[in-house]
């Protein structure tokens, strides 16, 4: 083997490292623990990282209204304008909690249509699919 | 071709290799192309429905989401009892004119009537779908929030509640209330009708690996495509406060319906306490004899009703109904926390040392 061989192997062999942490990199972004997603009537309206004490207000053109609160791993919903109060009494979501819920990563308004979801990357085999 | 020019491209095959393996989807080593895919539609059965499903392609899954869709907004229109759609001779319209004389009934209502009919010695007589009038009763006191129905009103209502009066036609497709006071209500099985239809349509389809779940109605479908052998359901915890939504078992199946009846899904309160949904049709107000109970068979229209029923039937009688059935598991869960499950049940749940991988 010769030497510009050698030098063409690592060359490459550096590239493909280099590929490989960005892949990785972006993959954890990607599913990072910090961010929440938004669905509204099913489709998916906003994904956002968590910033602990903010809130995100969910104003749609029928009037519905909802108001999550982030905290810094997770968040709750802190008002809604619908009738039965469910998704406010659901509490909160966190990356402590979200394995024993029963809606598991999810808080959902059912009357508004609006379905906020924690963000994970876990996978566990065990853990109920619904 | 020199030696050392092949064994460099030997080697830039190997850094592409490594490439590759790096950029494949997470959990898909073992079982091939299959990718997990979710979605959720609202409307139908006052309701969020959630299909999962596992197949190679996103449009074979979005087809199946969209049939899926269709189904249950089909069916709900059609035992829906309180809206008017036009063309569609549903619940609503029956309930309106079938005391008058015989109406034009869809077939698909036609058809769940004759079911419940054939049901109705299973079920010994706690799921009686005549008892329309004293659940719209209910119904109104509950969304008024304010005061609990007046005993006698309920009694007098009892007395236009037999589902022998209930006068079908099949071959002329009509339905006829002998008495003109009587009312059906579809609410303790139409979403698993409806669901179990579903169901049928994705086994018979391209992505048969799916799981549905319809507000208390789970319908799993063949085995995930991720190396499990079954589905994950949770069993909430009827105790725990609301906020906590706490899972108390986790039952591990495919090609089964999961249906929990409980006294924590629809309730109001009077006075400090608790009147929920599920009305006991001799006393005519919300059943005591348990927090909740899980029923698992196959057919999900079937596990819809018997949940019902057993939530209307103290632990043991249900469980003496129970264990005579074939192919019916139960989990019940009592007014003081205490757990009972039939035989067949236990070797599902996670607290006895199940797996979703075996």
């Amino acid at each position: 083997m010769k030497r510009r061989d050698l030098v063409l192997i690592a060359a490459l062999a550096l590239l493909g490292l280099a590929v490989l942490t960005i892949a990785l990199l972006q993959n954890r972004s990607k599913t990072s623990a910090g961010r929440m997603q938004v669905f509204v009537d099913g489709s998916l309206y906003t994904e956002v990282p968590l910033e602990a004490g903010k809130t995100l207000a969910i104003r749609q053109e029928n009037g519905a209204e909802n108001v999550i609160h982030m905290t810094k791993d997770g968040f709750y919903m802190e008002s809604a304008n619908c009738r039965n109060q469910d998704c406010v009494h659901q509490g909160p979501v966190t990356q402590d909690n979200w394995k024993t819920r029963v809606l598991g990563t999810h808080v959902i308004c059912l009357p508004n249509r609006v379905d906020v979801v924690l963000v994970t990357d876990e996978y566990d085999p065990e853990l109920p699919d619904v | 071709m020199p030696m050392a020019f092949r064994r460099s491209l030997a080697c830039l095959a190997a850094v592409f290799y490594l490439l590759l393996c790096s950029c494949a989807p997470q959990g898909a080593d073992a079982s091939a192309a299959a990718q997990k895919f979710s979605g959720t539609f609202y409307g139908a059965f006052d309701t969020v429905i959630s299909l999962i499903g596992y197949t190679e392609k996103e449009e074979t899954f979005n087809a199946a989401f969209a049939e899926t869709q269709e189904i249950f907004m089909h069916y709900h229109r059609i035992y829906d009892a309180y809206n008017a759609y036009d063309g569609i001779n549903n619940l609503y319209a029956v309930n309106h004119s079938a005391g008058t004389g015989p109406v034009a009934a869809e077939p698909e209502l036609i058809d769940l009537l004759l079911y419940m009919k054939e049901l109705q010695p299973l079920l010994l007589g706690r799921v009686n779908i005549a008892l329309g009038a004293v659940l719209s009763c209910w119904h109104e006191y509950r969304e008024a929030g304010q005061a609990v129905p007046p005993v006698e009103q309920l009694q007098a209502l009892a007395e236009h509640c037999s589902y022998d009066d209930v006068i079908i036609n099949e071959e002329a497709g009509t339905v006829f209330f002998a008495d003109p006071y009587l009312q059906l209500d579809l609410g303790a099985v139409a979403k698993g009708y409806a669901c179990e239809r579903a169901a049928q349509a994705l086994l018979n389809g391209p992505m048969p690996s799916f799981i549905i779940s319809a507000g208390g109605n789970v319908r799993c479908g063949l085995s995930p495509l991720d190396g499990r052998l079954h589905w994950g359901v949770g069993i909430q915890d009827p105790i725990a406060p609301s906020f906590l939504n706490q899972i108390m078992e986790t039952l591990y199946t495919h090609d089964m319906s999961v249906v929990t009846s409980g006294d924590y899904q629809r309730y109001y309160e009077v006075n400090g306490v608790r009147y929920h949904h599920i009305i006991d049709p001799d006393t005519l107000f919300p059943s005591g004899f348990m927090h909740s109970v899980t029923v698992l068979t196959q057919d999900s229209a079937l596990a819809d009703a018997l949940s019902t029923c057993f939530f209307l039937l103290p632990y043991e009688e249900g469980r003496v109904l129970a264990d005579s059935m074939e192919g019916v598991e139960v989990y019940w869960v009592l007014n003081d926390g205490s757990v009972y499950f039939t035989a067949g049940m236990g070797p599902l749940l996670r607290s006895q040392g199940a797996s979703s991988l075996r």
